[in-house]
C-alpha cells in the first residue's frame, strides 16, 4: 500500500465505500466490502487458528482450556494419567475464530470433553455447539478470580468419570 | 465548459456533497480551499483527518491524501503521521463534538506537546450529525433534542482550553467573516506547532430549528452574529455579560518546540 504523501491521494474511509474509495451507503457496496473484510477471516481460518495438544495421542478424556488455565489442565492431565486415566489437552491459542476442526476432532476420539474456564462458563456453549452431542461435555468453572489448581481439575475428571 | 477554478482541488467521485442546504461546513470546506489556493498549498503533500460527524466530511471531498470515520481520534492519526513523516501538512477537520467530548483528552495531550498539526474546529454547537442533542459547547439555556426545556450545562470554551493546554496558535471566527477566518487559516496551515481555528457556524437542521427558532440558514448566521463580539468590546464587558457570547479574535500566535516523539534518543546520534 503507498505511503502518506506519495501522491496517490487515496480516500482511506470507514464508512462503506467500493474499490476507488467512494463512499456509498448502497446495499451491493456494503455487501461486497464486508464479503472482503469477514472473508480475510473465514476464508483463511486454517491459518489463523493456532491449537496445542498435550498427551492426546491415545486420549480418552479430553481437557479444552485457553489462557491461564492451560497450565493447572496439562499438569491435572498428567496427574490423571499417573493414575491410569488417559488424559490429555487441546490448548487453544486462538479462541476466535473458533477451531471447530480441532474440536470437533477431539470429540471423535474421546468419549468425555471437559472444558475448563475460570469464569461461570463463556466459552462452554461454544464448544458444546461444536460438539453437538457427539460425545459427553461437562463444564469445569471456577469463578473466585483465581486459577483452577491441577488437583480441583483431577477432582473434576475423578467425578466425571465416576 | 467553466468550472470554479477551486473544484481542481476536489475529490469529483466524491461530489455531490452531504452538507445540508445552508450548513456552514461546506463553507468552511470552501474557506479551506481558497485559503490553501491562497498559500499555493501542494495537495500531494496534503493529509485531510476527519473522525465521525459532519463537519468530519470535509476530507471526503479534499482531493489530498484523506482519511475519516474514527470518532474523536483524529489526533492519534495526526500523531502518528506527524512521527512516521513530519515533513507532511496534516490539516484536521472536526465538529465540536469531536474536538470537545469524544476527542477531548486527545485535543489537551496534543496541545499540551504542541504537534504540529492544523486543527480547524467547526463548531455548531450542537450534535447534528444524530439530530441535534446537547454538546460541551451547547450555550446555556438553549433547546436542543436532549434538553427541550434549556440546556442547564456549562459549555467549553475550546480556545481557552487548548490555550491553557500550550497551543501555540489558536485563533476563533466565524461563516460571517470568511475573509478572517481564510486570514486565520493561512496562518495556522504555515505556523509550525499546534494551530487551532474555531470557526461557529450555522447549523440550520438542528440547531437553527431548535435554538434559534428558524430552519432559514441566513436566520442561523444573523444570531451568531448577534452574539458575536471582538476582543476588544469583549474586554470591556464583565464575565457575565460575556456568556452566550462569542469573541472573536486571533488569540495566540508564538513559537514553542514542536512534538517529535517522546523519548530522548537522539537519532541524528544515534546513526
Amino acid at each position: 500500500m503507498p505511503d502518506f504523501g506519495d501522491g496517490y491521494r487515496i480516500l482511506h474511509s470507514l464508512n462503506p465505500h467500493d474499490e476507488m474509495g467512494s463512499i456509498h451507503w448502497d446495499p451491493d457496496v456494503f455487501e461486497d466490502l464486508y464479503d472482503r473484510i469477514t472473508g480475510k477471516i473465514i476464508n483463511n481460518v486454517d491459518d489463523i487458528v493456532k491449537t496445542e495438544r498435550f498427551f492426546l495421542d491415545d486420549a480418552e478424556v479430553g481437557l479444552i482450556a485457553y489462557g491461564s488455565e492451560c497450565r493447572p489442565a496439562r499438569e491435572a492431565a498428567e496427574l490423571a494419567r499417573a493414575q491410569d486415566i488417559k488424559a490429555g489437552l487441546l490448548k487453544l491459542d486462538t479462541v476466535w475464530p473458533v477451531p471447530e476442526r480441532q474440536i470437533a476432532d477431539l470429540a471423535e476420539q474421546c468419549s468425555l470433553i471437559l472444558a475448563v474456564e475460570m469464569n461461570i462458563g463463556k466459552y462452554a456453549g461454544e464448544i458444546e455447539r461444536v460438539i453437538g452431542g457427539r460425545c459427553q461435555v461437562k463444564r469445569v468453572t471456577k469463578n473466585r478470580g483465581l486459577v483452577h489448581t491441577p488437583g480441583e481439575i483431577l477432582d473434576a475428571i475423578g467425578e466425571a468419570i465416576a | 465548459m467553466n468550472t470554479n477554478p477551486l473544484r481542481r482541488y476536489l475529490r469529483e467521485n466524491s461530489l455531490p456533497h452531504f452538507f445540508c442546504s445552508g450548513c456552514g461546513a461546506a463553507q468552511v470546506l470552501n474557506y479551506f480551499i481558497q485559503a490553501a489556493d491562497e498559500l499555493d498549498l501542494d495537495f500531494d503533500n496534503l493529509v485531510a483527518i476527519g473522525g465521525v460527524g459532519c463537519a468530519a466530511r470535509i476530507p471526503v471531498y479534499l482531493h489530498a491524501e484523506s482519511l475519516h470515520g474514527v470518532h474523536g481520534r483524529t489526533l492519534p492519526w495526526a500523531t502518528g503521521i506527524k512521527l512516521h513523516k513530519p515533513e507532511l501538512d496534516v490539516v484536521i477537520f472536526s465538529g465540536d463534538g469531536d474536538a470537545g467530548a469524544i476527542g477531548g483528552n486527545h485535543l489537551i495531550q496534543a496541545a499540551r506537546r504542541n504537534l504540529d498539526v492544523t486543527m480547524i474546529v467547526v463548531n455548531n454547537l450542537t450534535f447534528a450529525m444524530t439530530g441535534g442533542q446537547v454538546a460541551p459547547t451547547t450555550f446555556q439555556g438553549v433547546n436542543t433534542a436532549t434538553t427541550p426545556y434549556g440546556n442547564l450545562e456549562q459549555p467549553f470554551d475550546l480556545c481557552k482550553l487548548v490555550e491553557t493546554a500550550g497551543a501555540t496558535f489558536v485563533s476563533r471566527w466565524t461563516t460571517n467573516q470568511p475573509r478572517r477566518a481564510i486570514g486565520a487559516l493561512k496562518k495556522a496551515i504555515r505556523h509550525k506547532g499546534f494551530a487551532l481555528v474555531e470557526i461557529i457556524t450555522q447549523c440550520p437542521t438542528y440547531f437553527g430549528r431548535r435554538a434559534v427558532g428558524s430552519g432559514d440558514p441566513v436566520a442561523g448566521v444573523e444570531w451568531i452574529k448577534e452574539n458575536s463580539l471582538t476582543a476588544r468590546q469583549a474586554a470591556n464587558l464583565t464575565e457575565e455579560e460575556r456568556v452566550g457570547r462569542f469573541v472573536l479574535g486571533n488569540f495566540v500566535e508564538k513559537e514553542a518546540s514542536v512534538f517529535a516523539g517522546s523519548s530522548l534518543y537522539n537519532y541524528s546520534e544515534g546513526e
